[in-house]
């Protein structure tokens, strides 16, 4: 039977330290000679919704199945809310929601039935809540979890990821294979997850999803951690693209010595400059000039990944 | 091996292949060599060919029509090429499914109607790829079948032998059309290959039972085995029957004709819509949020296997209940064949004097090989939680690795002691309805002490999956482990091995206590190493990385399944 949340979380939440959601120490897998994550040193802040970007096999899935106890590192550790991953995983797991990036579960059993179990398993949640979520995701529950598509089906994995209203989310790539308006919803659900307190941890490829709802982002390259900062701080580090257009040919090596540019191009002209930081000086240099049309192009996370990846290419 | 659709379907079979032609090829060599051995000259043949002969008779609602068991072809004939077709017909219907309806449940089967193939040639091409792997298991058969006689001196005729491969082959090969045919009806894999392995257990044991009545002859013209049965290429003398011979066949293309004319008009995924069409859901005020059986693990778990049980149970008691009942009719045949011959079969039954001993020969030396089975499929469908992926989100939530493993297990003890006591109902009810004499404490030791046999198997399973890479792998090693174990205590004494060596062997510390009575030692022995093993298992999915291999490869056929049954036959 399921029952009312408020009154079994209660009795089981356990004290643990406040401000880290996340602490990840020295923590590395292989499995056996193949190398599965390497030294991540990580946090995530309580109440933070933090994005985990990287190529596919860069060791996300490892990461977050390490800090789930669903495997055991080599060296290393990781805790949430203070909790040991491993020592206390029993009590970790009572406040967190998961949604794994293959979602299996059993399929001669229904939506609800699926739901029911899991939230047995969890000490109850309130039904009430599950049928607003199952209404909101448009989810018909009464159907046989092998029946549904792959988008309904990943609706059953957020569903019940949520449904217990855990203090820490895990979420490997969770609108795969939802809708439009379904990712919107989901992004509603996550939003007031956040506002009643819930951290997120949030693995994903869609960047534009990555960078309207996370704070900061960490990008992992074959298994070992590249860059951990905000958003902001990165698509910052990432260099505008500004074309002008004048009336007559300027030289480009005017603009070349300037603060934070990269590059200077002329062709006839036209002029392309590309800025890391304050466009502020090349904008300045540019009205002395007798300026046609200014086009600035706004960087993005996807660019600043792909930079990112691009100068580890040539290191390499 | 990838270019075709025929040829992928024989390189995903190939396992099969070897595993059922070496298998079916080494039960019937060393049936041969076992006979030559036991029987040397015509002299011993003809002699044992009395003996048996009652034996025969009594038991022809299981082994089929007697036939003359003076030479080896005779002998082959009525021991063992009657049972083939079954055990081909078991390997036929999973194999057909897992490329069909296997396929559509994981999903594949849309990618294969995507390219440019009609439906028709996809279902054909698995269907070539079934019937090659299928010819190639009956050729490997047959080469060992030949060169064993030639080995053993007990030549039986290459001609004879491959007709008689022919004759079991066409009959395994309607199995599998009727199995292709129930798939386009039914969703699951499973569910199609249940109906057709259940029909041809049912026409098996017709062609059989009724076949022995003159009252009810005429059922037998109802069962395909009864005209493969028809012919006897192996036994000097006998003529063949085209007619007989082209039934299974004609059946297994009709099932093909109808399989493909039913997969082209229905739904990829789907079955044939014999009714409206509409989907049947249930009102949204319907759902039942109060479902008992998914309050926990253990009884989530419980839920999963109570199909299984079912069955397990009531065919148990069932075919207990009919040995029981047969056993007071068939004492004075066995009794007299024992006294006046010196057949193998005294030495391994020893003396059968009364109706609590036949009962404790013929069933108690083989409900644990039976039970053992179903302990397999135990650690087969907690080997698939893992593999699946299912138990990823269940080990996320707030349950220990120890409370999980546990309440499955704790799932297959209740099971295994519910099967054990309805089986001993089955015995007690069926002799009390025939009349057999049976000794109740002695029956009750049998089924008590068979609970923490099949708890050994499944500890044993568990412990494997548990410190494996790849759980799936222990179903093969624990299924390799028992038949190994079985024929250690089966042959060992005949081999004079020291006794220790048989000890080894969980059939011998299980024993006969529905003969001897209660024997606490072994009992206890096995208790030990039940829980010897459980702790091991509990350690090591303690410890363990939980494996996630994608779609898990349920009911794929196994190849040492032939050996299973036939120790159990």
């Amino acid at each position: 039977m399921m029952q009312v949340q408020d009154e079994v979380t209660s009795k089981h939440e356990p004290q643990t330290a406040r401000g880290l959601a996340i602490k990840i120490e020295g923590l590395s897998k292989f499995y056996g000679n193949a190398r599965g994550v390497i030294d991540l040193d990580l946090t995530v802040a309580e109440g933070e919704v933090f994005g985990f970007l990287g190529p596919n096999g860069a060791g996300k899935t490892t990461t977050i199945r390490l800090i789930t106890d669903l495997i055991r590192p080599t060296k290393g550790r990781a805790s949430i809310f203070g909790l040991d991953c491993q020592r206390d995983s029993v009590a970790i797991k009572r406040l967190i929601g998961y949604l794994p990036g293959e979602l299996a579960l059993w399929g001669n059993l229904t939506g609800a039935e699926t739901l029911q179990y899991l939230g047995n398993l969890r000490g109850g949640v309130d039904v009430k809540f599950v049928e607003s979520l199952a209404q909101r995701l448009d989810l018909d529950l009464r159907k046989k979890f092998r029946s549904y598509s792959k988008g309904n089906k990943q609706k059953v994995g957020i569903i019940q990821a949520v449904m217990h209203r855990p203090r820490l989310l895990i979420l490997d790539e969770p609108t795969s294979g939802l809708d439009p308006l379904n990712q919107q919803e989901f992004y509603a659900i996550m939003r007031e997850a956040q506002a009643g307190g819930a951290s997120v941890f949030l693995s994903s490829h869609i960047f534009e999803e990555v960078e309207r709802t996370c704070q900061r982002v960490a990008i992992i390259r074959e298994g070992r951690l590249v860059r951990v900062a905000s958003i902001h701080e990165i698509i910052s580090e990432k260099a505008h693209r500004l074309e002008f257009s004048f009336s007559q040919p300027v030289p480009a090596s005017e603009f070349s010595n300037l603060p934070g540019v990269t590059s200077a191009e002329a062709q006839g002209n036209n002029l392309t400059v590309m800025v890391q930081g304050s466009v502020a000086p090349v904008v300045q240099t540019a009205a002395r000039h007798p300026l046609v049309n200014l086009v600035t192009h706004e960087p993005n996370l996807e660019e600043a990944f792909l930079q990112y990846y691009q100068r580890s290419e040539e290191a390499k | 091996m990838l270019q075709n659709i025929w040829l992928k379907t024989i390189r995903d079979n190939w396992k099969a292949i070897m595993g059922w032609g070496v298998g079916l090829g080494l039960i019937i060599g060393l049936n041969l060599i076992a006979y030559a051995a036991q029987y040397p000259t015509a002299a011993d043949r003809l002699k044992a060919a009395q003996a048996l002969a009652p034996l025969l008779q009594s038991f022809r609602f299981l082994l089929g029509e007697p036939v003359d068991v003076s030479t080896p072809g005779g002998f082959l004939t009525w021991r063992i090429v009657g049972i083939m077709p079954v055990l081909l017909g078991i390997w036929a219907a999973l194999s057909v499914t897992g490329s069909t309806r296997g396929e559509e449940e994981s999903g594949t089967a849309d990618l294969l109607v995507t390219t440019p193939h009609s439906r028709a040639n996809v279902l054909l091409q698995k269907w070539l790829g079934y019937s090659l792997s299928l010819l190639a298991i009956l050729l490997l058969a047959w080469l060992i079948t030949y060169v064993s006689g030639l080995v053993a001196n007990a030549d039986v005729g290459s001609v004879a032998s491959l007709l008689t491969m022919l004759n079991i082959g066409l009959l395994a090969w309607f199995w599998g059309g009727l199995a292709l045919l129930a798939a386009q009806f039914v969703r699951s894999r499973a569910g199609a290959a249940a109906i057709a392995i259940g029909l041809m257990l049912f026409t098996y044991l017709l062609n059989n039972i009724a076949g022995s009545l003159d009252s009810t002859r005429w059922l037998v013209y109802a069962s395909p085995f009864f005209y493969t049965s028809i012919n006897k290429p192996l036994v000097p003398g006998s003529s063949v029957d085209p007619l007989a011979f082209s039934v299974a066949p004609l059946l297994a293309l009709v099932c093909l004709g109808l399989a493909v004319a039913l997969y082209q008009r229905r739904d990829s995924g789907s079955t044939v819509q014999l009714g409206t069409g509409r989907p049947q859901t249930a009102p949204l005020a319907a759902i039942n949020w109060r479902e008992r059986l998914l309050d926990n693990l253990f009884v989530k778990s419980l839920r999963d296997v109570r199909l299984g049980l079912f069955c397990w149970g009531l065919g148990l008691a069932l075919y207990c209940g009919y040995v029981a009942g047969l056993a007071n009719l068939l004492l004075p045949v066995i009794k007299s064949m024992l006294g006046s011959s010196n057949s193998p079969l005294s030495r391994f039954a020893g003396q059968v004097l009364t109706g609590n001993d036949l009962v404790a020969v013929s069933l108690f030396s083989f409900l644990p090989l039976l039970l053992a089975g179903y302990a397999l499929t135990q650690v087969a469908g907690w080997a698939g939680e893992e593999e699946s992926g299912r138990l990823e989100v269940t080990l996320t939530t707030p349950q220990s690795r120890p409370q999980v493993i546990l309440a499955r297990f704790g799932v297959i003890a209740l099971t295994s002691t519910l099967i054990a006591v309805v089986a001993g109902l089955g015995i007690l009810i069926g002799a009390a309805v025939g009349g057999t004499d049976l000794d109740g404490g002695k029956i009750v030791a049998g089924v008590v002490s068979l609970v923490p046999f099949i708890l050994v198997v499944a500890a044993a399973g568990f412990a494997l999956a548990a410190w494996l890479q790849r759980p799936g792998a222990a179903v093969a090693f624990i299924g390799v482990l028992v038949i190994v174990s079985y024929f250690l205590e089966l042959l060992a004494p005949a081999l004079k091995w020291p006794t220790f060596v048989q000890g080894l062997s969980i059939f011998h510390q299980y024993g006969s206590p529905a003969r001897t009575g209660f024997d606490a030692s072994g009992f206890s022995i096995l208790t030990v190493a039940a829980v010897v093993l459980l702790a091991s298992a509990v350690v090591g999915f303690q410890r363990r990385d939980i494996a996630k291999l994608g779609a898990c490869r349920e009911g794929e056929p196994h190849w040492w399944l032939p050996l299973l049954l036939q120790a159990a036959c």
